[in-house]
């Protein structure tokens, strides 16, 4: 229709008779919340307009005679006495494939320059999670790219794993790692990430980063910078989250990040100390479990009448300290299927990832592992355990007997071999090969600084000469007997020439 | 509490001479002095005008309008928002019609408000 016509249409259709409008009057203005005298049927939740600043508000007190409001926007512009309208409609945003490769705000506006978006439905920011018999147990793996946790914490589709650690810590970026991976996976999900008052140039540099490795085709980025009031801090992972319900809604699979909650906290801390609700544990209000618990209740494998998509939460909390028994942290613990701890100590002597293992759980476990990955891994956690355990004891004694020198040996390959750098996510099938050939004591006999060179010799070795190795791994999921016996050899091949001399078989 | 002050102070007023209020009030102000509480006097008559409001209709117009015309006007708001004292503002930006207001509800019956609500649906087009 060209626009002459619109507007014929729409002058033609023009309401002229006055109406009766349901109206409130500000009281008082406090940073970024409103109280509204009148507004007597406004229901919790609904969207109120403040007419002559033109900003949206969200009511979420509702008081004998004063209505209190969050500002979802610029809240210098309003003054005492300003009209504050009823929108009859609680708070949405537009969801659909068109937002992917977007930028947007937590109210669904643009913030790449891109141009409008037309998204493909509504869907309201705050719902309650799929109920019982909608959901299946998780069962289908998330592969993070990252063999530490592929191999020792693994990740299902569906399950809100926590990432958590101090602020020196790489968390962030191994989320980021986790988007890039799914970049050739069979069943890519669409990942969402969703920083919270993270650096507006910090985000610039993530979103650079993903358009860099072309995950950007396939992620969307709800964001509430620094610079933006705690009222969008607060919905972001409300509307992060909307945007992965549509597509599990619709039998796909996504992936939502939270970065990070911690922040999340400040900003509902904030709003509910000036709406004047009574403070608790650090200030916090009463309902701070309930915050975290419905964002992350909405996480859910989907059971297969019901289309079988997913959405798995990465929810990303601040340590202070290395202290995961903080109020925030030990709710969040409680509420998801597991935690991967990131600690300071490990990341400052070089091990990287800095997962501590010993505080990393998946309470999802080996239900979230392919065949293959679960047979070369069964072993590793109680390996790398008793190793840990053996190097502290080791070093008090000075004269240790063969067999302890024999587990060492293998745990400090094991440990090395685990090691990845950030950013960098490896198909599963070539963790999966690096982590058969530590484990089956391939590499016992090799110098620790040749682990990484081995590794990656491995790798060109399999492409070149075998490539049907990866490829039936990855296809049947299984490491079968020929496969194996293939990767023996090619292994026995590579690691012979690096073996130190006068080394034992 | 202001509030619960204000509404004492209101229920001991009602129906009472001026003499009697300008008595209650004289108490009213000694016990605040006493108390040391004078300081609350500025927030207590922000909330007695806001009271006083809401026992009234505004009725803002662009520009006079003739009587006969204006007492229809009137006629009709009280049908809608109830019998309250009407009190007349002009105010020539909503450029023509009239607007009508009390606590709770809105009479939109101004050119401004056409144009706004025009301009809204011509917004929808553009937007989802």
């Amino acid at each position: 229709m060209d626009t002459f016509e619109i507007l014929k249409k729409e002058i033609e259709n023009l309401e002229l008779k006055p109406g009766k409008e349901e109206i409130g009057e500000v009281v008082e203005v406090k940073d970024g919340i409103a109280m509204i005298a009148g507004l007597k049927e406004v229901e919790s939740f609904e969207m109120i307009k403040f007419e002559t600043a033109d900003v949206l508000g969200v009511a979420l007190n509702l008081g004998e005679d004063i209505v209190g409001a969050i500002v979802l926007g610029d809240f210098s512009k309003i003054r005492e006495g300003d009209i504050v309208k009823r929108e009859r409609k609680t708070l949405s945003l537009p969801v659909g494939e068109n937002l992917i490769g977007r930028v947007i705000d937590p109210l669904g506006n643009p913030l790449d320059g891109k141009g409008e978006i037309q998204g493909t439905k509504l869907a309201p920011l705050e719902k309650i999670g799929p109920s019982v018999v909608e959901r299946e147990p998780v069962n289908e793996p998330l592969h993070t790219g990252i063999k530490m946790i592929d191999a020792l914490i693994p990740i299902g589709r569906g399950q809100r794993e926590l990432f958590l650690g101090d602020r020196t810590t790489d968390k962030s970026n191994h989320a980021l790692t986790i988007i890039l991976n799914q970049k050739n996976e069979a069943k890519r999900p669409i990942c969402i990430y969703c920083p919270i008052g993270k650096k507006e140039a910090e985000i610039a540099r993530t979103v650079e980063l993903l358009e860099k490795y072309g995950a950007f085709e396939y992620t969307i980025v709800v964001a509430a910078s620094a610079s933006l009031p705690a009222s969008l801090w607060y919905l972001a992972p409300y509307a992060a989250c909307a945007q992965g319900e549509y597509f599990m809604e619709k039998g796909q699979d996504a992936v939502v990040i939270y970065d990070d909650l911690t922040k999340h906290g400040y900003a509902w801390r904030q709003i509910a100390l000036i709406l004047r609700r009574p403070p608790g544990r650090e200030a916090y209000p009463g309902d701070i479990f309930y915050l975290h618990s419905r964002l992350l209740e909405r996480a859910a494998k989907m059971h297969k009448d019901k289309g079988g998509g997913s959405l798995t939460a990465i929810p990303i909390l601040e340590t202070q300290a290395g202290d995961i028994t903080g109020y925030i942290p030990t709710n969040v613990i409680s509420i998801c299927d597991g935690q991967i701890y990131f600690d300071t100590s490990l990341y400052l002597k070089g091990q990287k990832p800095e997962v501590n293992v010993g505080l990393s759980v998946s309470r999802v476990g080996s239900a979230a592992q392919i065949k293959a990955m679960k047979k070369t891994a069964s072993t590793l956690k109680l390996e790398l355990a008793q190793f840990t355990e053996l190097e502290q004891f080791v070093e008090f004694i000075e004269e240790v007997d063969e067999d302890t020198k024999k587990s060492l040996k293998r745990g400090e390959r094991i440990r090395e071999i685990l090691k990845q750098e950030k950013l960098k996510p490896l198909p599963i099938e070539k963790e999966i090969v690096s982590i058969y050939a530590s484990t089956k004591g391939f590499l016992d006999n090799v110098r620790i600084e040749d682990v990484k060179k081995i590794e990656n010799e491995l790798y060109e070795v399999i492409e070149f000469k075998k490539p049907d190795i990866f490829k039936s791994i990855r296809e049947k999921k299984e490491l079968d007997d020929t496969t194996q016996a293939a990767l023996d050899k090619i292994l026995e091949d590579v690691t012979k020439k690096y073996e130190v001399e006068g080394s034992k078989k | 509490m202001i509030k619960k002050l204000v509404k004492i102070l209101l229920s001991l007023t009602q129906g009472k001479s001026d003499k009697e209020k300008q008595e209650i009030v004289r108490v009213f102000l000694k016990l605040l002095a006493e108390k040391n509480q004078l300081h609350l006097l500025p927030a207590i008559l922000k909330e007695l005008k806001r009271e006083e409001k809401k026992q009234k209709i505004e009725l803002i117009l662009a520009r006079n309008f003739e009587q006969e015309f204006l007492q229809k006007i009137e006629r009709g708001v009280k049908k809608t928002l109830g019998e309250k004292e009407i009190k007349l503002r002009i105010e020539p930006e909503i450029i023509g019609g009239f607007l009508a207001k009390d606590e709770n509800y809105l009479i939109d019956g101004s050119i401004k408000g056409i144009l706004n609500n025009f301009k809204e649906r011509l917004w929808t087009h553009l937007k989802f």
